[in-house]
């Protein structure tokens, strides 16, 4: 493959599937799948010959076993695939879940001491060099990023914290867990941890082994493939996650944490799912030529029927000025809209309109519970709202403009968002050496991007709440940390497609042409075209103390923020 | 979960909402009473013991020297956590606030060390020059890290130093374009004969730099003057390409404010760093030159 | 208020602020290409693609970054038609930054490593050692030698000059060559305190700092260098100096009992003594008026001498001096000296004595003043010898004497009455007698009678010893005859043996090495004759008398007629802005200095 040394090298390019979820998939288990109920109903034919289903059975899924006690997922992660139960049974824990140290969790992998100390003397001027061999020595790696240590219920310290009996050691079944955590069982056939996978988000439950467990784990590319050629499939996950973000999110939301079982259920059965805008809103927003559009949710002045739980997506609070709008705030995941008129006509038994409009930016996913609901089950048992919405009006509207501006540029979706200070930048640029050090001579953010004021959003990679770059990734390269949920590209999985790249909606992806070591341009035998590769801000994943561009900021000038906490504090500005 | 749980506690909390800018100023004022302290927890010990020591026979120069030692090497240092940004070796911010501590203690104890202003020997005359130099280069890369950042705000079109050449040369294609259409267009040569006869000089490199270095706009008056000069000579088509090309000049003029303040913020280094090389590279022979000779 | 897209992710690459190189042709002001120079700093903006060959066509390769496609499209021989002459890259800043510090490392290098000797190029500069010019003192002889004159390890060469910084340097050891002092040099004030175990050695240059330039004073010392020992330390002689010993700095007694206060104020003005002759008349007024009369302070240091006794105390006690004759031995009676000699107590056995003065008499008559001499050597068993007790005395005399005492009859005297030395008088039973009359002050007889009675006074045995101290009594009572026991009485009786003719003489200005004063500046801004009184105050009831004329074995304590000197006086002019008040100006850190022999030839030749 590699040429001489001044000549280019080439490189096939990397096609979707060279690098498998797991190479030891064998023909023989595929056909074992195929032959299962969920998917020899499905109709092969219907997918493209680049992508037939054996294909995203062989290169996008894998088989895993996992023994008694064994978690498969974990509440809070972040998840790139779904698992479907072969055999054996899984079971997973309700709301409220386990305790946070009960789930083994290590914040991050330890840093590789011996890396960084080498890293200095290991540095290469070349711009963007790897070592191509790696890519092209299949036999040596695996797409799987879950190379985690297991952890296992059996190994907790005190069983007494999870069981009533003490687990029998070497037993094939893990006794059932105490009254206080509620579980329901996973027979084979069953799909779970979709949710997470194809809405770019956290694992909301956790899934254990309840007896020695054979899975299928699929990358979300797979899923997605399936259940846009499958109705069955479709409807199956379509399904699976309205129940699942009615069951989690109603059970988890702090509003309703003093309903019991019975009253739950009653809330969930009168609770609607509703959508508001465009699931792919970063096309309309990339093409900046018309305004995007913004769908009122809730206009002020209207009267209230129920309580909006926002479960995705974004929403702009606003209250009439004017002529136009003022943006008081942002919701998002975990927020709520309406409960202030509500509870407020629930106490004085006179209707109250809403004080304040909500609009969906991009996207909204909410639960509406109507107020006949609320009256019934949850005002009585709450205490009245200490603030309101409407309140956040109170600020002098020259605090406004920084707002508008986060909401206008979507810079609410970040979650590191690279903010500079420019009054006290001396432009240096050491954050960019600093970067560029850490990654191998390269740097993964440009500094320079819109501002406002004295503040610039550089144009570095924001983690954002809602990653829309993964959405075309056909090969999983790019995804969201198990722990953390930043938004990582697997170098050596990325082919170079650009999918990412041009769905960023802040331009914080760029794809550049690799070089060999030697220097020399590495390039497809067929096309010449230079072999691509997608960067961006990794935040210095597996670096032991944090983002190396904030940490080299002499002046305090950069910081990695998520905007929502400056924007509350407005005015500071 | 954990940020989930923390915009839960601000949406419940009622001050959250509401700016506190007196917590803030208070942290900030903690802050520097910290900064200070320690400043002050790391001098005074230095400083006393070579006072003391020096009303005990003398020796309160080798305190003070070695302690500039020590100093000069942890000064040095900055730069080179600036290489190794890798390592957890403490927050460049962190370092930065040290170095400025560390700088104005090194100061206080050289006086202290050498007594006299002025040296007599040859080479320690030279040793406190170049310590001069470091400490007024230090002094004015601090002003001028501290005033010129807030220009660059104000003058705005943020750009990156080494992108101003090509900046400035696509804006020079974008402006001869102009010309070169509304000559074809209009025929009159006019805006060509005004191009070449003073834009040309305008746009081949930056301009006033004088101006923009002491924060004058010498360069918008040119503009303004020359572009209000040129306009009764052309007709209406002409005249926009004259607005467009007045637009391309004032960014342009743009370009040049920040070429040089830019400038300023990295040039006091070429003194500051090259001093503070020679100042390590001195300071360890005047002490094995001591060592040799008296000690 | 939203933004313009212009950082589309296909249009700007990252840029790169750690290369080494810039585009040549940015730093023309012109448009630099997308390529960028390559790491060795190389152009490779030629083209602006290199177009890549698919089958028989030539395909064009220009990235988004720089266009996209060309619209041409490559030349048929596979060439691009966009090409640029080849710029040349520079450095990029921070490289230059790189290089000026390298430069100037490299300068002082070069400068300090390039040695004014063309033999030995790479010899160091002697600029990168100058410490700074020598004192004027010792600019001169260093001339020669350099600074190896004192650095020894200047002299050694290469790695070794490098290694001997790893050893003890103090040039001090290099002092001693040339000077030298009355005590160790290395000692602290070159001596050893015996209260103060722990001071220790210490080096010259902890208090004497060369390469100050040539007219640094190098003696000069300040003092908080002094306090650097000194448990107070203080730069304020008037505020933090403590107060001098109240009785400073008459502490001791002299060696002559001399009332200040009873001349001053009674016998230089008592009208008897006045009336006694024109010259006594005189001296005493102009002593009690004027201090120099006796103090002879022109030109005096510390110590002030009076004047010799001849020329003022004899105007008056002259008298007193030649006050009698001495009778030194007669017939039938134990006088002092005999009684001296023969070792016999006045109240003893009669007849013995008797006996002992007859054999005496008859020895005397046969040998004359061998016999005498005999006595004195058995008396005393050493100096003085007789011929100092019996100085100027005749032998034929003697001789007439003893006979004359033997055979109990008169002699002829010799000598008129009442002059000077030896002669022979008629007791009162008319018998002869020896006698003596001193000539004056400082009578060598009298005082060798003295300095014998005093010598067997402080002998070994013990009924000649109590003999010897009643003789000594007797000879210095102050109405014997010669009255040395007036003046010198307490000094003598104080004395030993051995310090013994040192108290008939005034004694060596007391030692105190480390302190400085000198009379003479300070009466120059005083009134010479009557200034005196500014620092030395009579104290009227002092109790002077009482320690001088004590009884014996009941010694009185000293209490001086002068009141203490007190701080405050010199404070008056010795305060800052007035006169220096250094420690300097008063006490001296070393015992005194002198150059040792050669010196100049040691330290030129080491």
């Amino acid at each position: 493959m590699v040429s001489g040394k001044s000549e280019a090298h080439v490189l096939q390019r990397p096609k979707r599937w060279d690098t498998p979820f797991d190479t030891r998939m064998s023909d023989e288990e595929v056909r074992e799948l195929l032959a299962r109920p969920e998917f020899c109903s499905i109709d092969a034919a219907r997918f493209p010959a680049a992508a037939p289903l054996h294909g995203i059975l062989r290169n996008d899924c894998r088989i895993v076993v996992f023994r008694p006690g064994e978690l498969i997922v974990r509440e809070g992660d972040y998840g790139n695939s779904a698992f479907l139960v072969l055999a054996g049974m899984a079971r997973a824990i309700l709301p409220p879940g386990l305790p946070q140290r009960l789930l083994g969790r290590s914040t991050e992998q330890p840093p590789d001491w011996r890396a960084l100390l080498l890293e200095p003397f290991r540095r290469t001027r070349i711009p963007e060099a790897r070592d191509t061999r790696l890519y092209t020595d299949r036999a040596g790696r695996s797409g799987s990023a879950s190379r985690e240590r297991r952890v296992s219920l059996l190994e907790i310290a005190d069983w007494r914290e999870l069981f009533d009996q003490a687990p029998a050691p070497g037993s094939e079944r893990v006794p059932p867990l105490g009254a206080k955590h509620k579980t329901a069982p996973l027979p084979p056939g069953s799909l779970f941890g979709e949710v997470a996978a194809l809405g770019r988000g956290q694992r909301t439950a956790t899934v254990y082994a309840e007896t020695e467990t054979r899975v299928l784990e699929m990358r979300w590319q797979a899923l997605r493939d399936i259940m846009n050629r499958d109705e069955t499939w479709r409807q199956k996950i379509e399904r699976g996650y309205r129940s699942s973000l009615f069951r989690n999110h109603l059970m988890e939301h702090p509003l309703l944490a003093q309903l019991d079982a019975t009253a739950l259920e009653k809330v969930a059965a009168e609770t609607l799912f509703e959508t508001y805008g465009s699931f792919e809103w970063h096309l309309d927003f990339r093409n900046r030529k018309a305004a995007p559009a913004e769908p009122l949710v809730a206009a002020q002045g209207d009267y209230p029927d129920g309580l909006l739980l926002i479960t995705g997506g974004f929403g702009r609070v606003s209250i009439r000025l004017g002529t136009s709008a003022r943006t008081l705030t942002y919701l998002r995941n975990g927020d709520h809209f309406g409960l202030d008129e509500l509870y407020e006509s629930w106490r004085s038994g006179r209707e109250c309109p809403y004080e304040t409009s909500l609009s969906a930016l991009g996207y909204l996913h909410a639960l509406r519970i109507p107020y006949s609901v609320l009256a019934e089950h949850v005002f009585p048992r709450i205490a009245p709202p200490r603030t309101r919405l409407v309140d956040t009006a109170a600020r002098p509207i020259a605090d406004d403009a920084f707002l508008e501006w986060t909401v206008e540029e979507r810079f609410i979706n970040g979650s590191s968002t690279m903010l500079i200070d420019l009054d006290r930048c001396v432009r240096c640029d050491d954050c960019v050496r600093a970067c560029a050090d850490t990654h191998g001579g390269n740097p993964r953010f440009v500094r320079q991007g819109a501002t406002f004021g004295k503040w610039m959003v550089a144009h570095a990679c924001m983690h954002c709440l809602d990653p829309v770059c993964m959405i075309g990734c056909p090969t999983g390269a790019i995804h969201r940390s198990v722990a953390g949920g930043r938004v990582i590209i697997n170098d050596a999985t990325c082919i170079g497609c650009g999918t990412c790249a041009h769905s960023c909606p802040y331009d914080n992806i760029r794809l550049v042409a690799i070089r060999e070591r030697d220097g020399q341009p590495v390039l497809d035998p067929v096309s010449r075209e230079p072999i691509l590769k997608a960067t961006k801000c990794d935040l210095c994943h597996g670096l032991p103390s944090g983002p190396s561009c904030e940490r080299a900021c002499a002046h305090g000038a950069l910081k990695r923020v998520d905007l929502r906490s400056l924007v509350i504090h407005a005015s500071a500005l | 979960m954990r940020s989930k749980t923390l915009i839960r506690a601000l949406l419940a909390l009622p001050a959250a909402h509401l700016p506190r800018p007196g917590r803030e100023s208070a942290r900030a004022g903690f802050v520097a009473g910290l900064y200070l302290a320690g400043t002050l927890a790391l001098w005074l010990p230095v400083a006393a013991a070579a006072w003391y020591l020096e009303r005990r026979l003398g020796t309160g120069e080798l305190v003070t020297g070695y302690a500039l030692l020590v100093f000069t090497f942890v000064l040095a240092a900055f730069n080179l956590r600036k290489r190794l940004p890798a390592l957890p070796l403490g927050s460049a911010r962190a370092w930065k606030r040290a170095h400025l501590a560390i700088g104005a203690i090194a100061t206080a104890l050289y006086v202290q060390h050498a007594g006299s202003p002025y040296p007599m020997g040859r080479y320690e005359q030279l040793l406190a020059l170049v310590f001069c130099a470091v400490v007024v280069s230090g002094l004015l890369g601090d002003f001028l890290q501290r005033l010129l950042p807030r220009r660059l705000t104000d003058v705005g079109g943020e750009v990156i130093f080494e992108r101003i050449p090509a900046e400035i040369a696509t804006l020079r294609e974008q402006a001869e374009a102009l010309v070169l259409a509304s000559v074809r267009e209009a025929g009159s040569g006019a805006l060509s004969q005004y191009y070449v006869e003073s834009l040309d000089w305008y746009f081949r490199r930056p301009r006033f730099l004088l101006s923009h270095l002491t924060g004058g706009n010498r360069g918008g008056r040119w503009i303004r003057d020359q572009i209000s000069a040129l306009r009764r000579y052309l007709d209406e088509r002409e005249g926009r390409a004259l607005d467009q090309i007045e637009a391309l000049a004032l960014r342009k003029n743009q370009l040049d404010a920040h070429y040089v303040l830019q400038g300023a913020l990295k040039l006091w280094l070429f003194v500051h760093v090259p001093a503070g090389m020679l100042l390590v590279a001195l300071a360890c022979w005047h002490l094995l030159v001591l060592h040799i000779y008296a000690l | 208020m939203k933004s313009e897209r212009s950082f589309r992710h296909e249009k700007i690459v990252y840029e790169r602020p750690s290369d080494r190189y810039r585009c040549g042709r940015a730093l023309l002001w012109r448009k630099p290409c997308w390529q960028g120079p390559d790491p060795a700093g190389a152009c490779q903006g030629q083209s602006d693609c290199a177009p890549a060959r698919i089958g028989d066509r030539w395909e064009c390769r220009r990235p988004k970054v720089a266009g996209g496609k060309c619209s041409e499209g490559p030349k048929p021989d596979g060439r691009c038609p966009h090409t640029h002459p080849p710029c040349v890259p520079r450095p990029a800043l921070r490289r230059w930054r790189g290089r000026a510090a390298s430069l100037a490392l490299l300068v002082v290098v070069l400068v300090f490593l390039i040695g004014v000797d063309p033999a030995v190029p790479w010899a160091v500069n002697p600029a990168a050692l100058d410490a700074g010019e020598l004192a004027s003192s010792h600019a001169g002889f260093t001339r020669e030698h350099g600074c190896g004159t004192c650095h020894a390890s200047h002299r050694a060469e290469g790695l070794a000059w490098v290694a001997s910084a790893f050893r003890a340097n103090d040039p001090s050891g290099k002092c001693v060559d040339c000077h030298d002092f009355a005590g160790p040099p290395a000692l602290v004030h070159n001596a050893t305190f015996a209260d103060r175990a722990d001071v220790g050695t210490i080096s010259c240059v902890r208090c004497h700092s060369e390469h100050k330039g040539a007219a640094a004073r190098l003696s000069q010392v300040p003092d908080h260098v002094c306090g650097n020992c000194h448990r107070r330390s203080f730069d304020n002689f008037a505020a933090a100096h403590p107060p001098f010993d109240e009785r400073y700095p008459y502490r001791r007694p002299g060696r002559i009992y001399f009332d200040h206060v009873r001349h001053a104020e009674k016998h230089f003005v008592d009208p008897k003594v006045r009336a006694r002759s024109r010259a006594v008349a005189e001296f005493a007024a102009e002593a009690k008026a004027k201090c120099t009369v006796c103090h002879e302070v022109q030109g005096a240091t510390r110590e002030v001498a009076p004047r010799p006794y001849e020329k003022i105390c004899g105007t008056c006690h002259d008298r007193d001096v030649v006050n009698g004759e001495l009778n030194v031995l007669e017939p039938g009676q134990l006088t002092v000296m005999a009684s001296l000699l023969l070792g016999m107590e006045k109240d003893g056995d009669e007849e013995a004595n008797a006996k002992r003065l007859a054999e005496l008499w008859q020895a005397v008559a046969r040998d004359g003043g061998r016999a005498l001499a005999a006595l004195v050597a058995e008396a005393a068993g050493r100096k003085p010898a007789a011929e100092e007790l019996f100085r100027g005395l005749a032998t034929q005399l003697l001789r007439d004497l003893g006979s004359a005492w033997g055979a109990k009859r008169g002699l002829q005297a010799g000598a008129k009455e009442g002059s000077p030395g030896w002669g022979v008088r008629d007791n009162a039973e008319g018998r002869p007698a020896l006698v003596y009359v001193p000539a004056a002050h400082g009578d060598p007889v009298l005082k060798a009678w003295i300095d014998f009675a005093a010598a067997a006074a402080r002998g070994a045995e013990d009924p000649r010893r109590a003999i010897a101290a009643d003789a000594l009594e007797q000879l210095l009572d102050k109405d014997a005859v010669g009255a040395c026991g007036k003046c010198h009485g307490a000094a003598l009786r104080a004395a030993s043996p051995l310090e013994f003719e040192r108290a008939w003489k005034r004694p060596p200005a007391s030692a105190a090495p480390h302190s400085r004063f000198s009379h003479a500046p300070h009466l120059e801004l005083l009134d010479p004759d009557a200034g005196c009184g500014k620092c030395h105050e009579l104290k009227a009831d002092s109790g002077y008398a009482k320690y001088f004329s004590a009884k014996p074995g009941k010694p009185q304590p000293y209490q001086s007629n002068f009141a203490g000197i007190r701080k405050e006086v010199c404070v008056e002019c010795h305060q800052k802005g007035r006169v220096d008040s250094a420690c300097q100006v008063c006490h001296a850190y070393h015992l005194p200095h002198r150059f040792k022999l050669g010196f100049r030839m040691k330290g030129g030749r080491s």
